[in-house]
């Protein structure tokens, strides 16, 4: 069987491109009224990467007094570095117990973690989602379920393999019939959380 | 050689977007990550002809941006306080295979899941699948004519 190599050399370059083209016509078509809505997480990435922000920010060497006192299973822990491109929160984990939280990194993914290290933020905050405590510990037990899970940035809200840290605690409430995401994102960032009618803030430090 | 390299970016960086947006269509970067594989096969073959060490500089230059984060996240040198990012630039790089990777959703070892350790040592894995189907004599392997 003889391979049409010229028929190969242009496919081997206009394939993804023409993939490109495809999934963000299927993604603008399913999703116009957040193309519109100018808070929408996308345009304030854009906003940031315009004044030089990329990224969480700067981790500085930072030693916040925050108390974890009274904390409760499925309350929420924003943390936020100087220069985050997405807000003034960089990262969030949702309260296990015992002192330790789940949360999603980079080089962990999905994972269960001791809460100590929120301390080393420059911003930090400490949400009580207001529902049931039992419906707040089915959150926390669903989270922990994807233990060992891909955490990807750019992670979409569809499908359960790619996780970044803020989807696990969206799609936790979600699955117990509480939206933390008002605008109905692509994407949902720590700030949405902050924002959210269905939190109220426990304490917080930073600007 | 040139071409080649050339073609491997193009293809690399086209490849990132259409990875990051098939996330948004569970199953589909799954999909984009086997075409990515099927695409860096065929330019393997493009690259059949060229002398081994060509083929080899070529593999090196196409995934240099890969070897340079991968060796900050293996010796933890912060070259330019690059550390702490070298292992997002390093997911970035391998956004076309995020379907097949997140499929490797086990702990393995110091807390950190399989597709952790894949991630740093894809640049070479990738190196190895290029050059060796670069490299190999289909018509003798097959027996055709």
């Amino acid at each position: 069987m003889k391979l049409n190599t010229k028929w190969w050399n242009k496919f081997s370059l206009i394939v993804f491109p023409l993939l490109i083209l495809v999934n963000s016509a299927l993604l603008v078509s399913d999703n116009r009224q957040i193309f519109q809505d100018k808070e929408a997480v996308m345009y304030a990435y854009i906003d940031s990467a315009s004044q030089g922000k990329f990224g969480y920010g700067f981790n500085v060497q930072y030693y916040n007094d925050i108390s974890f006192a009274g904390l409760e299973v499925g309350d929420i822990i924003l943390g936020g570095y100087p220069d985050c491109a997405y807000g003034r929160f960089s990262h969030v984990g949702i309260y296990n117990g015992n002192g330790q939280v789940i949360e999603a990194f980079v080089d962990y993914g999905v994972h269960i973690r001791a809460i100590d290290h929120f301390r080393n933020y420059t911003e930090v905050c400490l949400l009580r989602v207001e529902a049931d405590p039992e419906v707040k510990k089915k959150a926390a037990e669903y989270a922990a379920d994807f233990q060992g899970k891909m955490f990807y940035p750019l992670a979409f809200k569809p499908g359960d393999r790619i996780w970044n840290c803020s989807k696990v605690i969206w799609k936790a409430y979600m699955e117990q019939g509480i939206e933390l995401d008002d605008h109905r994102d692509l994407w949902i960032s720590p700030d949405a959380f902050y924002y959210s009618p269905h939190v109220s803030i426990i304490r917080e430090k930073g600007n | 050689m040139l071409a080649n390299v050339l073609r491997l970016y193009v293809i690399n960086i086209s490849a990132f977007g259409a990875g990051v947006l098939s996330i948004y269509f569970p199953g589909l970067d799954i999909i984009v990550s086997f075409i990515y594989l099927l695409v860096i096969a065929m330019e393997a073959r493009r690259a059949y002809e060229l002398p081994l060490n060509q083929k080899i500089i070529t593999v090196l230059i196409w995934q240099a941006p890969a070897i340079f984060f991968a060796g900050i996240c293996i010796t933890a040198y912060n070259f330019m306080g690059l550390y702490e990012y070298a292992i997002f630039m390093l997911q970035f790089w391998y956004t076309p295979l995020v379907g097949l990777l997140s499929l490797a959703g086990i702990t393995v070892y110091s807390d950190k899941p399989l597709y952790y350790y894949l991630l740093i040592y894809l640049p070479f894995i990738s190196c190895f699948y290029y050059t060796v189907l670069a490299s190999i004599n289909y018509r003798k392997l097959f027996h055709c004519s």
